[in-house]
């Protein structure tokens, strides 16, 4: 493992799946990053964003796909565990962390950025 | 280190699962307290204590004054906890003292502020004078009433503040509630709960319970027991809430994020712009939703500007939040540090020009917190992410703009639209600019400014509902209309009948408030009644034919110094657009009172004037039945003709281009004041249009009777009117000049009048409306010729009354059945008719016949067939009576 990667990006049933039919049916072929940011006032979280792999960054490749992350963010959230959620009303990626975020960690879904 | 416990039924408990957390202190990083950690179980507990506390009525059924003197003990608990209140606020969320320090006073403001609109000013109890339904007479009120069960979910950036926001309005509005504070400052929510069971307030109304949103939400989202959710926070977790209290239908007001724009145009004050970009973006560290984290400033001052602006902000001092000199504190955690710095890490990667800040702080004599300094990013693009998204720090985005129509295209390119400035010299051009703004709130030359009764909250995907104001207390209040039906009789009940046999509508109500003077010389009365209605300037309205025959004079001149002028030109067939003329010589004569001296056309016209006059804007506006409140502009109405009754009815006939039919105007407000029926107004009238407008009032009295709204004392008005006539026609139309006979065709149109506009009318008007409308066939001609057919189609269903009108006509109906004896009284009319000269064929008043089906699908959707004796709903039955008739 080199001092880029990523240790580990857990992916839940369905959520590798989720995010390849995503990026296919766009007709993107980049990495996914897992960033930090805010959907306003207070309480930052974890989301997915279509994005390009700088020189600092950590990487990982899991199921096709290959996942980035910025140093810091990973130093703040530890390992990642990507959720997919398809119920009624309801559906989006569900990223938790081994240092949650937030207190909301869990709750809220969110699309992949691009 | 100071322990809290959860707040749950007026106790202060440990956890179910007996868990705590530490809270930290941002500007040292060190724990200041143990606070329990609250799980489902005692977010079940809570919700139930404030169930139980609700519906007991403990709180809930206390009278608004009652509350008001309660939450006024909770203030003045506030009062005593205050410089705790404040050095825990301090040290809990980062707030610099002096911001911390406002905090309980603010609070103890807005609760007593708030109380004591609610128990003086909110109109918890609203009676509706005018209901807008003109079939079901009725007592119409509203009662608002608490909610219920509220939960309050507040963030961490003001977090004493915020629950002052939740607790208050909710307390005072009756309801209770389970307050949930950000894990990351809970201190001061479970203060102010300590300050509530000092006042007394009963168990489980106040409950305040601390633990993680992840798993506490869920619960407080959904649980059945819960009536309301009122959120600050993120717009994403807000988006979550929202999907999860719609599967029990909850009410929710959210405020979410923002990324507000604020605006400096070209003329502002320069120092002032520059106080008030950096205090928008950089009090209380950026951490505001509503913080102006764009700022706009146009290039004619730009350079300037940015030049003040970056010295500004590098003179602001970033320290311990207790220290008495610091400008800003530290952001409330690390994971906020490090959100703000991937963000200007973002920024710059985006290509924006970083002009000052974009590093850690650290404070001398402190080892850690979370200390950002103030950053200006310059030469930002407005699609940029650090203009999109909002970073909830310390960092402002500077775009630059040409034009006002430029910075309110940049500001409203936004998902946010929670607040937001404007900077200027000129008032009414920030207005102007503000006014063009999509967001909740707009300061002009300040931000950040709240008030107690101003409503704050967002447009667009910044919230849903408003906080403070009467429109915040309004969000803890469910309406509640209440109908008290004016008959309890199933009889009286319009409605009921949809789904019975019986159309007769049995109870009834009878106002017909005009003052009728009449006789031979009445007409000097008119200045008497001008005075004793309390006016000076009376307008004359009136018709060319009627000024021609000297008419109008001799109302000028009994009026004397009351007349301040005469229209004539009233049409024989009025339509808005002639009230609105007649109405813009009234007001630009000032008149306060309206003689009307005319047929049918002119009172109707008088009407919709005294109506247009007195509300303003234009006829069209007030086409409506039974909603006036208060006395109109006063009428005095003089017929030249017999037939209309509109000097003592209810409704105004206008033709309506845009609706291609006749509209009303219905309302007992419109009865002219005063009727004068002196008949030397009728003595020059024409033998055909005495025996046309005659039978307009032959058929008010005989439609009338058999209406399904008949009653015994527009009965007794619509037969005389009917003898009248049936002996007065004859005698006028062999001499016109017989005066008597004149006076008594008057007052048997004025009963006629009285007996349709209680009674109603029915079928024969709704026809002639109709061919009217279409073939602008004289209202009277029309009635006449129709109104002994529809007497035989309404036979079976109206033979006790038409019995009667065959009476009232002279008819000897001894020996007769009553069927037979109706079909007389059709016959006795038509004998009038021909024997006055009255036309008695459609054919002869220019009807086509082929356009017969046509008028008949028009006239069975006219109101006036609603009240036909027998029940109309087939458009061939109608043509076949316009068939009878041609």
């Amino acid at each position: 493992m080199s001092e880029r990667t990523i240790p580990q990006v857990k992916l839940e049933s369905g959520a590798g799946q989720a995010a390849s039919r995503f990026l296919n049916e766009k007709g993107i072929g980049r990495p996914l990053r897992i960033d930090l940011r805010f959907t306003g006032c207070c309480d930052a979280s974890l989301g997915l964003r279509v994005d390009d792999i700088s020189e600092s960054d950590l990487y990982i490749v899991a199921e096709g796909l290959i996942f980035v992350m910025d140093p810091e963010v990973y130093r703040l959230a530890g390992e990642v565990t990507i959720a997919y959620v398809e119920e009624e009303g309801r559906k989006g990626f569900m990223l938790t962390s081994e240092r949650p975020v937030s207190e909301w960690e869990g709750f809220g879904v969110s699309d992949i950025q691009v | 280190m100071e322990q809290y416990k959860l707040f749950i039924n007026g106790e202060f408990v440990d956890a179910a699962s007996g868990k705590t957390f530490e809270s930290l202190d941002p500007g040292t990083e060190l724990p200041i307290a143990q606070v329990a950690q609250a799980g489902k179980a005692d977010a079940e507990a809570a919700i139930a204590a404030a169930r139980k506390a609700f519906d007991s009525g403990v709180w809930s059924g206390l009278t608004p004054e009652a509350r008001m003197a309660k939450v006024q003990d909770f203030a003045d608990q506030v009062s005593q906890q205050a410089l705790r209140l404040t050095a825990t606020e301090c040290m809990d969320s980062g707030q610099i003292l002096k911001l911390a320090g406002f905090a309980p006073l603010l609070g103890m403001g807005l609760l007593r502020n708030l109380a004591l609109t609610a128990a003086t000013k909110f109109p918890w109890h609203e009676e509706i004078p005018v209901s807008g339904n003109a079939f079901a007479p009725a007592r119409e009120f509203i009662r608002r009433e608490p909610i219920g069960v509220c939960v309050g979910i507040i963030p961490w950036n003001f977090p004493m503040t915020m629950a002052f926001w939740k607790l208050g309005p909710a307390l005072i509005m009756g309801n209770t509630i389970v307050l949930k504070p950000a894990t990351v400052t809970p201190l001061s929510a479970l203060i102010l709960a300590e300050a509530a069971k000092a006042a007394g307030i009963p168990d489980g109304v106040v409950n305040v319970i601390a633990g993680p949103g992840g798993e506490l939400g869920q619960v407080l989202c959904t649980h059945p027991d819960v009536d309301k959710i009122a959120f600050t926070g993120s717009t994403e977790i807000g988006r979550e809430i929202m999907r999860m209290a719609s599967a029990t239908v909850k009410k929710v007001t959210l405020e979410l994020g923002g990324k507000s724009a604020n605006i400096i145009l070209d003329d502002a004050d320069m120092d002032l712009a520059v106080e008030g970009a950096c205090f928008g973006t950089f009090f209380h560290q950026g951490q505001i939703c509503e913080s102006g984290t764009r700022v706009l400033v146009s290039s004619k001052i730009y350079d300037q500007f940015m030049e003040k602006m970056k010295k500004r902000a590098e003179a602001l001092r970033v320290g311990y939040q207790m220290d008495p000199t610091s400008h800003m504190g530290p952001l409330v955690s690390k994971e906020q540090l490090a959100t703000v710095e991937r963000y200007v890490k973002i920024g710059r990667d985006e290509g924006a020009e970083l002009i000052t800040g974009g590093k850690r702080v650290e404070v001398a004599g402190i080892k850690g917190g979370y200390y950002y300094a103030p950053t200006i990013f310059a030469n930002v693009n407005n699609k940029m992410r650090i203009a999109q998204e909002e970073i909830f720090g310390p960092v402002v985005c500077v775009i630059k703009y040409d034009s006002d129509e430029e910075a309110v295209a940049i500001a409203n390119d936004s998902i946010y639209g929670l607040g937001g400035g404007v900077f200027s010299g000129n008032t009414a051009r920030a207005e102007r600019v503000a006014a063009g703004v999509r967001t909740g709130s707009m300061w002009i030359n300040n931000y950040h400014i709240f008030a107690d009764f101003c409503p704050f909250g967002g447009y667009k995907q910044s919230g849903v509902g408003r906080e403070l104001g009467l429109a915040g207390l309004h969000e803890y209040t469910l309406v509640k209309r209440v109908h008290v039906s004016a008959m309890a009789d199933a009889r009286s009940n319009m409605t009921f009948q949809l789904l019975s046999d019986y159309k007769k509508v049995d109870g009834f109500g009878y106002n017909c408030p005009t003052n009728v003077i009449a006789g031979h010389g009445c007409l000097p009365s008119i200045s008497k009644a001008v005075a004793d209605l309390g006016c000076k300037r009376a307008l004359i309205l009136t018709d060319p034919g009627v000024r021609q025959a000297g008419l109008t004079q001799l109302v000028k001149d009994a009026l004397a110094g009351f007349c301040v002028g005469i229209y004539d030109k009233i049409p024989a067939d009025p339509d808005l657009e002639s009230v609105d003329a007649a109405t813009a010589v009234a007001r630009e004569l000032k008149a306060d009172c309206i003689v009307s001296v005319g047929g049918g056309s002119v009172i109707d016209t008088a009407k919709a004037v005294c109506v247009t006059l007195k509300n303003g804007g234009k006829a069209n506006d007030h086409l409506n039945f039974l909603v006036l409140t208060e006395p109109q502009t006063p009428h005095i109405a003089i017929p030249t003709t017999s037939g209309t009754g509109s000097e003592v009815t209810n409704v105004s006939v206008l033709t309506s281009k845009g609706a291609g039919r006749k509209l009303f105007i219905v309302d007992a407000r419109i009865m002219p004041n005063v009727a004068i029926l002196d008949p030397r107004f009728t003595m020059t009238l024409p033998k055909s249009l005495t025996v046309t407008t005659a039978m307009d009032a032959m058929t008010h009295a005989v439609e009338a009777m058999t209406s399904i709204m008949s009653n015994p004392i527009c009965d007794g008005m619509a037969l005389q009117a009917i003898r009248m006539i049936n002996k007065n026609l004859p005698l006028v139309v062999a001499d016109g000049k017989n005066e008597k006979a004149r006076l008594n065709m008057q007052i048997a149109a004025t009963m006629a009048g009285w007996a349709f506009t209680v009674a109603q009318v029915g079928l024969a008007h709704g026809m002639a409306h109709t061919i009217g409308t279409l073939h602008h066939v004289p209202h009277g001609a029309a009635c006449g010729i129709l109104l002994p057919k529809v007497m035989r189609y309404n036979v079976d269903h109206s033979a006790d009354k038409l019995t009667q009108v065959a009476q009232a006509m002279g008819v000897n109906t001894t020996g007769m059945s009553e069927h037979d004896a109706a079909l007389a009284a059709a016959d006795a009319v038509e004998a009038l008719m021909k024997k006055a000269g009255h036309p008695v064929r459609l054919r002869d008043v220019g009807v086509p016949e082929e356009n017969l089906p046509i008028c008949a699908f028009h006239a069975i959707a006219d109101t006036a067939v609603i009240f036909n004796g027998r029940p109309v709903s087939d458009p061939n039955e109608v043509l076949e009576v316009y068939k009878q008739a041609y």
